[in-house]
């Protein structure tokens, strides 16, 4: 809307920060990376404009600067890091020409919004081809490194983050390739501003310019570690010799722990885990993430997903049966469990019912509820809980 | 009894929409017949086995159709002869496209297919997104932008009731061909799990496969029947969604 009455109003509010505008943007982890380089540059000392978790279109981002700009229409900030959607991107860059772009990842995942890898690199390059100051990218996914190599010789400075072949071939395979050949493993790039050299449960060692700076990660995986290489290489590129290994430390210890991948919502006085079903990789992790296969287990999955297929590609061997499963893809999904010898405990095709029977279950002798669900009935469980306000 | 060699071509590749639940289906299915079967995964550059008793080829995108044209040649002709020799293939979608007598790009240029199946393909760019029913109680999903042509007289797998199939994007939205019989070989765009969500198929493929491995197709003992009842469901559910 804000867009629309005031075509002026981002660039304008934007025009006097010194280190500029810069958009982190990719199919994955970018919410982690936004808050991590944030994190990095404020224990810098600076003062950092960004968006909240998730109002990555342009409207949020819109709105977002609304609620913080001053009468004088310029935000007092150095710095904005904002996360932004792949497919708004190109239109944003139109009203708030970003001056760098962290492009983190290119990953099999909205296949139905948008079909092709290729058709994500393509937005990707329309707004990171507007960057006058850094680009930034993976130099472990092919796209990346095809679209930089299209933009060498441009207005911005390229430089990379990159993880070390041994921790890649041992990581999860969406990491360096999901599902798909143009997610293979680009040749080593020796060149990394950035490189993920080492992890250790919840720390991860980052060589920075060849000094390794050990660091602490939101939660164990490798993936929030290239999530800390990626903020930890737009810092390099923004601060250059300023960069310092003590408040690079400092600035992603300040992320909050994640303990478990999904919210946790208090259901009558006993927590319930929600994992949210968003895409492969997403899911993966979150599965990867259970230390123990859950005792309840609810799965809800409705048109949100028009084509559950890829489920098939998912490793659930932390599932061992499903107690009760729900919404208008039900079926596909208790076919799906049947192949890998997952028992479907009670098929219920309307949610009510089926969250009252499972929450009637008895509480877990250990961990939690677990609900594995797609975002629409994400928002369908928490209204039907009372939670009406989504946090962020 | 050795049993029945299933071969997957570029698993790595050719895989994005969860077309291996079509190699699952049939290796559940084969156990719970009691015929043993072992999947043969075929990668770029390694040797086919001496054997195959079926043959799946996953959909994928143009760029990962280009990976794996190469290697696809240097394996045509091995290919042309088990089928020729009565080698049942599932193929789906963008593999289908490889496995014709004709590939056109979006770019207008043409390349040879590994010529296994009577059909070409024209790429275009509407593509055809959505939920399908199809005659015979076929359902499934298709998200392709091709436009195929059967050749030689060759059978359509099934007449939609809801869904674009060969005519893709710029064809009308129902009525339409969808797939291709022939002989004991299917090509369809229905992407994803095809077999686990239509498993009548699933169980002609193993049943010719079975004879070329000299075994008699075995008994489920009702194996099949919780599945196959969710499999139902599951096309009901698209059917009543599509309205037809």
């Amino acid at each position: 809307m804000v867009l629309a009455l005031s075509p002026r109003f981002l660039s304008r509010a934007v025009e006097r920060m010194p280190l500029g505008v810069v958009f982190v943007s990719g199919s994955n982890g970018k919410s982690t990376t936004t808050h991590m380089l944030t994190g990095i540059l404020r224990a810098h000392g600076l003062k950092v404009f960004s968006n909240p978790t998730g109002a990555n279109l342009p409207q949020g981002i819109a709105s977002a600067m609304l609620a913080t700009v001053p009468l004088s229409g310029r935000l007092t900030e150095d710095v904005a890091v904002l996360e932004v959607d792949e497919a708004f991107g190109p239109r944003l860059a139109k009203a708030l020409a970003p001056h760098s772009v962290l492009l983190i990842n290119i990953q099999v995942d909205q296949l139905n919004r948008f079909h092709e890898p290729a058709r994500v690199a393509g937005m990707l390059e329309e707004f990171a081809r507007v960057a006058d100051r850094h680009l930034v990218i993976n130099a472990d996914d092919h796209n990346l490194v095809d679209l930089a190599a299209r933009l060498a010789g441009g207005r911005a400075k390229q430089s990379a983050f990159a993880t070390a072949p041994a921790l890649l071939a041992d990581g999860p395979a969406w990491l360096s390739r999901g599902d798909n050949p143009e997610l293979a493993v680009a040749a080593a790039q020796p060149d990394a501003a950035v490189v993920v050299e080492s992890l250790d449960g919840r720390f991860a060692g980052l060589s920075v310019r060849g000094a390794v700076t050990r660091v602490a990660l939101p939660a164990r995986g490798l993936h929030y570690a290239v999530d800390a290489a990626a903020a930890a290489a737009m810092a390099e590129a923004l601060l250059g010799d300023e960069l310092d290994a003590a408040s690079l430390a400092e600035g992603l210890a300040s992320m909050d722990a994640v303990y478990g991948r999904g919210e946790v919502l208090d259901v009558g006085g006993e927590p319930v885990e929600i994992i949210t079903m968003k895409n492969p990789p997403s899911l993966q992790v979150n599965l990867d993430y259970l230390d123990e296969r859950p005792e309840q287990v609810f799965v809800a999955v409705d048109e949100g997903t028009p084509d559950p297929s890829w489920i098939y590609g998912s490793d659930l061997s932390r599932l061992d049966h499903v107690d009760v499963l729900t919404g208008s893809k039900a079926w596909q999904l208790a076919t799906r469990f049947f192949y890998s010898d997952i028992a479907v405990h009670s098929v219920e095709p309307e949610l009510k019912p089926a969250l009252e029977k499972f929450l009637a279950l008895p509480k877990p002798g250990r961990g939690m509820k677990t609900m594995i669900v797609n975002y629409e009935q994400m928002m369908l469980v928490r209204k039907a809980l009372g939670y009406l306000e989504m946090g962020s | 009894m050795t049993g029945i060699t299933l071969l997957h071509l570029y698993p790595r590749e050719l895989g994005i929409n969860g077309d291996i639940g079509n190699v699952m289906a049939l290796a559940k299915r084969a156990q719970w017949r009691g015929m043993p079967l072992r999947v043969h995964n075929h990668e770029i550059g390694s040797p086919l086995p001496d054997a195959a008793h079926l043959v799946h080829i996953g959909s994928g995108p143009v760029s990962a159709q280009e990976l794996v044209r190469e290697d696809l040649y240097r394996i045509a002709p091995r290919l042309r002869e088990w089928a020729e020799a009565g080698v049942p293939f599932l193929a789906i979608a963008g593999g289908w496209q490889l496995l014709g007598r004709e590939l056109t790009a979006l770019d207008g240029s043409l390349s040879i297919g590994a010529g296994v199946f009577p059909s070409s393909a024209v790429l275009t760019t509407r593509r055809a997104v959505g939920e399908v029913a199809a005659s015979g109680d076929i359902a499934g999903f298709e998200n392709h932008g091709a436009v195929t042509t059967l050749l030689d007289g060759a059978l359509p797998l099934a007449t939609t009731l809801h869904g674009r199939g060969n005519a893709a994007g710029g064809g009308p939205a129902k009525d339409a061909a969808e797939g291709v019989i022939a002989g004991a070989s299917i090509g369809t765009n229905l992407h994803g799990p095809f077999l686990p969500m239509n498993p009548s198929w699933a169980d002609r493929l193993l049943r010719a496969a079975a004879a070329l491995a000299g075994m008699p197709f075995g008994d489920d003992e009702g194996r099949c029947a919780e599945p196959d009842d969710y499999a139902r469901k599951s096309r009901a559910a698209i059917r009543s969604r599509l309205g037809v």
